[in-house]
């Protein structure tokens, strides 16, 4: 019913709105009835009547009455989740009623179609709907109940879309068990190749085994994708609030609302995006007559844009707003004791999630505390995601949640140590260096440079409390603000790991984020990265000196990337240059070679589809180029037909990643492999 | 009260029957690191993966690191297992001979001619070991 209140008010003339709000009022009349909600029945019937006069012309949709009627659904969300034990808050019956414009409004002792005069008003349900989470499979717009309290409630199935209400538990059980028959299968293939001396792969109904398997857990795990569009209604909804008692005038536009993400993931998420829409239009952006004043629209926008790319979900919050002041952000954290010397504007700009740092002059009950975005990130911590900011005074600012679009398959990179294996997740590794390279102990502390950074430098053995372990290569890890380069005995390889929920009765684990069952019936940790830094730096150095020679320093390579998305583009860019690498960036063929032509590159990244000039005709012009032809070109599509690709080598790139395959990882190796080969 | 009677060194306690769910001989255990000494690892039971306690820790009767057996309780919260030295035997017991003191001790019972210590799994974790959810 909100979103149909909100399209009401964005378009006061269309009637579709009208009939579905009506529809969704009738059946909620019929509902609480049956199960003895007779005062949300008798509401519905209100606001029934009030519609009809909408649909008949007798009264006119403002956003006065918009406020009025979003209210009274927001309060029969509390009263239909109150009403599971079986009372009705009168007092909140009392405060509906009065929600509803007086004049014209029918009389109050207007039967309902169905009075539910067979059940009295005191009486307990007999049947009282239970506040029970459930997924829809396949999940469809949300419209009707997303005003109750979280976690988010999708609507109601309707049989002709082939929809299916599943509990929550019996999804996970389903996937537990799924996840029970893989291990099972790997069982058997141990049988036949152990006892049996057979090659399990030469058994044609094993392999058939196989293939169903894999099918059957990956339809499984998809059963737990929700659109990202699940959770749109209420943002667009805080947006308009927030904009009305501010006196904003705000579009809302979303895009990219079909991706997928795991719905444990997108629950977590609703918090930080609720933080990052109000945040927009609070500080971001402008009162219209300020607006009109600097030259723009008085209509400001806030925008999400969700994308997927490779096995995480970049979804982006920005505004034409503003655009933070920067100068403020340091004078906040200086007020509050920080020191900001030597900050870059990077640096400085990231102050924003510092607990109590906040812009805002005056306190207000949306924002000014200087609470939020410090929350915000640390909400993002707990599903492994990672926020950027960007922003330009007096145009806007971007901000740039990314998460892994679900946290039961985590690629890993998977190291032994101590005789034992751990998982790292992709996400957090930043790069692994070769055992000769690992480098200095410096003031009493291990450290290692890369890339003319010195980055403190733990045997991973010794952070986790264990004994034994041997010099093997350096993994670094972290994020931009905080790495930290672990040794380890060896690498064992990269794969998707399938993480398992840890009983309710297994303690707290200090290192450990998840656990999951190998086929051999071994269980593998995956580490918590951040935790195992912290316990590094917590004074547990490396029980052996760890200097074995000293990094030469090499240039640092400098790279063009492509894009026409300017997602995809930063995306890019955040990854090489956490990785040390120098980054330009281009929207098109055209723009790329402007600045080839100023400057060459170390190697060029580039995307296919871009208007002006594509990137089959970039890479002809770079190779036709005397400067600019021995260029490595690295293509990065999500085009992934074999003719693409062979039509990209053809046109000389030397390197085709798919987007949809790609990750950090291989987009780091597939870059340093090429810069190697041309060295 | 049916029961389930572990030995843990020269000790004997008493589980009551309808709570267990198994006894696994010869446990695989993958230890954790930085995990607390009542912890002795986690083991896989059909693909579920249930944390594995040393009863001797918890109990304060010694330590019991490379058990024989592993007793898998059910409780609220979800499934467990403790460590015992030999195979665990199901008995009867009445009424208790004496009262425990001691917290996660729910009194000392005759059984099969010696003493045994009824537990209380959940009181004995309290404290021994941090809980995500403390009951």
């Amino acid at each position: 019913m909100t979103a149909g209140l909100l399209s009401l008010e964005a378009e006061p003339g269309n009637p579709n709105p009208i009939d579905g709000i009506f529809r969704e009022a009738h059946t909620l009349k019929g509902g609480a009835g049956l199960v003895g909600l007779s005062q949300v029945s008798h509401l519905a019937h209100r606001l029934e009547d009030l519609l009809e006069e909408l649909r008949v012309g007798q009264r006119k949709a403002t956003p006065a009455l918009t406020d009025s009627l979003l209210r009274v659904v927001d309060g029969l969300g509390r009263l239909i989740a109150g009403g599971a034990s079986g009372v009705e808050d009168a007092a909140e019956v009392a405060a509906i009623e009065l929600l509803f414009p007086s004049a014209d409004a029918p009389p109050d002792d207007s039967p309902p179609d169905h009075p539910p005069t067979n059940i009295p008003p005191n009486d307990p349900p007999a049947a009282a709907p239970r506040p029970t989470e459930f997924m829809i499979a396949p999940p469809a717009e949300v419209d009707a109940l997303e005003t109750l309290p979280r976690p988010i409630v999708l609507p109601p199935p309707s049989l002709d879309r082939g929809s299916l209400q599943v509990p929550i538990e019996r999804m996970d059980r389903l996937i537990r068990l799924v996840g029970e028959a893989a291990a099972a299968h790997l069982s058997v293939g141990h049988v036949l190749s152990g006892e049996l001396q057979r090659d399990p792969e030469s058994v044609n109904e094993y392999r058939d085994l196989t293939l169903i398997l894999n099918q059957l857990q990956e339809v499984t795990m998809r059963t737990r994708m929700v659109p990202v569009g699940a959770v749109a209604p209420t943002l667009r909804r805080a947006v308009r609030d927030v904009a009305r008692s501010t006196g904003k005038e705000v579009r809302w536009e979303i895009r990219g609302e079909d991706s997928e993400i795991d719905r444990g993931v997108l629950d977590r998420l609703i918090d930080p995006l609720m933080h990052l829409v109000r945040n927009a239009v609070v500080h971001g952006v402008e009162l219209p007559a300020a607006r009109l004043a600097a030259g723009k629209p008085a209509q400001a926008s806030v925008r999400l844009h969700a994308t997927q790319l490779g096995s995480e979900m970049v979804i982006v919050v920005s505004d034409d707003g503003a655009g933070i002041d920067i100068a403020r952000v340091r004078e906040a954290a200086e007020r509050r004791g920080g020191d900001v010397s030597g900050m870059d504007a990077e640096a400085s700009l990231r102050l924003v999630f510092q607990t109590g740092v906040s812009t805002a002059p005056v306190l207000t009950e949306q924002a000014g505390r200087g609470v939020g975005l410090d929350v915000v990130e640390a909400a993002l911590d707990l599903v492994r995601g990672r926020i950027e900011v960007r922003t330009e005074l007096g145009k806007g600012s971007e901000f740039r949640i990314l998460v892994p679009i679900t946290l039961t398959i985590v690629p890993c990179l998977i190291v032994s140590v101590a005789g034992q294996s751990f998982a790292i997740p992709m996400s957090a590794v930043i790069r692994v260096l070769e055992p000769a390279t690992v480098a200095v102990a410096a003031g009493g502390r291990s450290l290692t440079v890369l890339d003319d950074m010195a980055m403190p430098f733990t045997g991973l053995d010794a952070a986790l409390g264990l004994t034994g372990g041997q010099d093997g290569p350096c993994v670094v890890v972290g994020s931009t603000a905080n790495t930290h380069a672990f040794r380890v005995d060896g690498l064992v390889g990269q794969r998707d790991v399938v993480v398992r929920g840890l009983g309710g009765m297994v303690p707290r684990l200090d290192t450990v984020s998840g656990a999951s069952v190998e086929p051999d019936g071994s269980i593998l940790f995956v580490l918590d990265v951040p935790a195992v830094i912290a316990r590094a730096r917590a004074g547990r150095p490396a029980e052996r000196p760890a200097v074995t020679a000293t990094l030469p320093i090499a240039a640092r390579a400098s790279l063009l990337v492509v894009d026409d998305a300017l997602t995809v583009r930063e995306l890019q860019r955040a990854i090489l240059e956490r990785a040390g690498y120098i980054v330009r960036t281009a929207s098109d063929g055209r723009e790329a070679l402007a600045l080839l032509a100023e400057q060459p590159a170390d190697l060029v990244l580039t995307d296919v589809e871009m208007p002006n000039l594509d990137g089959f005709a970039l890479t002809m012009s770079i190779r036709s180029h005397p400067r600019l032809a021995n260029i490595p070109v690295l293509m990065v599509t999500s085009r992934a037909s074999e003719e693409d690709r062979a039509r990209g080598l053809e046109a000389g790139a030397d390197g085709y990643i798919v987007k949809s395959a790609f990750d950090e990882g291989r987009l780091l190796s597939a870059v340093s492999d090429l810069l190697a080969r041309t060295a | 009260l049916r029961v389930l009677v572990l030995q843990v060194g020269q000790e004997f306690y008493a589980l009551p029957l309808e709570t267990v769910q198994q006894v696994i001989n010869k446990p695989r255990i993958t230890h954790v690191p930085t995990a607390h000494a009542g912890l002795l690892g986690l083991v896989n039971v059909r693909g579920e993966i249930v944390p594995l306690f040393d009863t001797a820790a918890l109990t304060g009767a010694g330590e019991l690191p490379d058990p024989a057996f592993a007793v898998l309780v059910t409780t609220p919260q979800g499934p467990l297992a403790l460590a015992a030295d030999a195979m665990p035997v199901a008995d009867e017991i009445d009424e208790p001979v004496a009262a425990s003191e001691r917290p996660g001790e729910r009194g000392v019972y005759a059984s099969d001619g010696g003493l045994v210590i009824l537990l209380a799994i959940e009181e004995l974790l309290v404290g021994k070991v941090a809980l995500p959810r403390a009951s």
